[in-house]
């Protein structure tokens, strides 16, 4: 076992070289698995939910198993434990299917853009907050949200933690997810959190207009609202040597785009991070949701060698030979077929994308979508591809 | 403040700054930005 600081550098480089289409010596491998560790580690999804010191337990003993070089999520992504506090939750939690699932839900109304494109904050605070969280409408607000307040602390320290932990003890980077600047198309946070796939559907049709303005107002910015605008402002030139890529943004809502409602209410403002990789000399790396070739002649216009794209339901070896040469593709490995497949034929199939995706650089292996439910993954099998991608040469 | 406008603005939004008052003042107004924007998760 090499020393947890060696394999931390080994582990970037790895991530900087297949961002910059370099050869490598062998294949970095992206975890791209969520509440199946919970699972997996031998925990409810209802203790560790809202105890980060399970959680903690689930991620390192998950890690001690698996050796993988790199997280999307080390347990931050479901805060349960915050809203919680405020006593509603829009997810369900069911332990003996392992799974956890959400409600649908809008928070927004038609003729809230206005108001949002006046000031978001003002419109989280006076009409989201109150609609989602209905006790908040009760006597007794303040202390309320004094409770999330305490368990947003916590929270915030079980990331430092886990952290610190994963990096000093394992030699892993920080996580995708819990650890790096992630800016989304204000789109993206309407269609999973605001509005609501019926909602923002409906506003494509009926009011393109008012979207396009809340689009434009709030513009590429993470759940709080802080643009990638002021980040710019705060950013050197050259990629962080200590992290993989350098900011995060997740794609979701563009399965329901056709190409050129895409080319309006997307391009735009993905093109602004992909500008600003090129600008400031930063990788970003793109988790795309769903099936994405009818988008690929926007991604080929990312600047080559910074942008990496994990795509989930893609033809991996297509998208190799369409945007091969200008993205790092990431991804590949079917869940299907972790769950559902012999350990050999899951060796196969890895060795054929490996063989066929990364002999020229430019690919980072990991699951095809989120591995999250006790039927996404079988264990012995997910154990032989590991071991086999850690020890594949190239 | 009554607790039925706390969640006027910019009012009940600096009522709340007031009550986070573990924290140092400057750090209030990035610290509840960010509360907000996980209570959307």
């Amino acid at each position: 076992m090499k020393d947890a600081k060696l394999l931390y550098q080994e582990r970037v480089q790895l991530y900087k070289d297949a961002a910059a289409h370099r050869k490598t010596s062998r294949v970095l491998n992206l975890a791209n698995i969520w509440t199946w560790i919970v699972y997996d580690s031998g925990f409810k999804l209802s203790e560790a939910l809202f105890d980060s010191k399970i959680m903690g337990q689930a991620v390192t003993r998950f890690q001690e198993k698996y050796q993988f070089d790199f997280f999307m999520d080390f347990g931050f992504r479901n805060p349960l434990a915050i809203s919680g506090a405020l006593g509603h939750t829009d997810y369900i939690i069911d332990d003996e299917a392992a799974s956890l699932s959400i409600k649908d839900f809008s928070y927004v109304e038609p003729e809230d853009y206005d108001e949002i494109c006046e000031n978001y904050t003002k419109f989280l605070w006076t009409k989201f907050l109150p609609r989602k969280y209905r006790k908040l409408n009760e006597p007794g607000a303040k202390a309320l949200m004094l409770n999330a307040s305490g368990e947003f602390g916590k929270f915030a320290q079980y990331a430092t933690d886990i952290v610190q932990t994963m990096a000093t003890d394992y030699g892993v980077p920080p996580s995708l997810f819990t650890a790096t600047p992630l800016f989304e198309n204000f789109y993206e946070i309407l269609f999973n959190w605001l509005r609501g796939i019926k909602g923002l559907s409906l506003d494509l049709r009926q009011r393109p207009d008012k979207l396009k303005a809340a689009l434009d107002s709030v513009g590429m910015a993470d759940l709080s609202g802080n643009t990638l605008k002021a980040f710019k402002q705060t950013s050197r030139k050259g990629t962080d040597q200590d992290r993989g890529p350098d900011v995060l943004t997740a794609l979701l809502g563009h399965s329901i785009l056709s190409k050129k409602q895409f080319e309006v209410f997307y391009w735009p403002y993905l093109k602004e991070v992909f500008d600003y990789a090129e600008e400031y000399d930063k990788i970003v790396h793109v988790f795309a949701e769903s099936e994405n070739s009818r988008f690929y002649d926007f991604f080929k216009e990312a600047p080559k060698n910074h942008v990496v794209i994990h795509l989930e339901l893609d033809d991996m070896f297509k998208a190799k030979k369409e945007i091969g040469d200008t993205v790092c593709l990431c991804g590949g490995m079917p869940i299907d077929l972790l769950y559902n497949g012999t350990v050999q034929a899951n060796i196969d199939y890895a060795k054929r994308l490996i063989d066929e995706l990364a002999a020229d650089g430019g690919f980072i292996f990991s699951q095809n979508k989120m591995v999250s439910y006790a039927s996404d993954c079988k264990a012995e099998n997910l154990k032989a591809v590991n071991d086999f991608v850690r020890e594949y040469t190239l | 403040m009554s607790e039925q406008t706390l969640f006027a603005y910019p009012e009940g939004w600096n009522e709340m700054l007031a009550a986070l008052d573990f924290l140092p003042e400057e750090q209030r107004e990035g610290f509840l930005k960010a509360l907000v924007g996980i209570l959307l998760l």
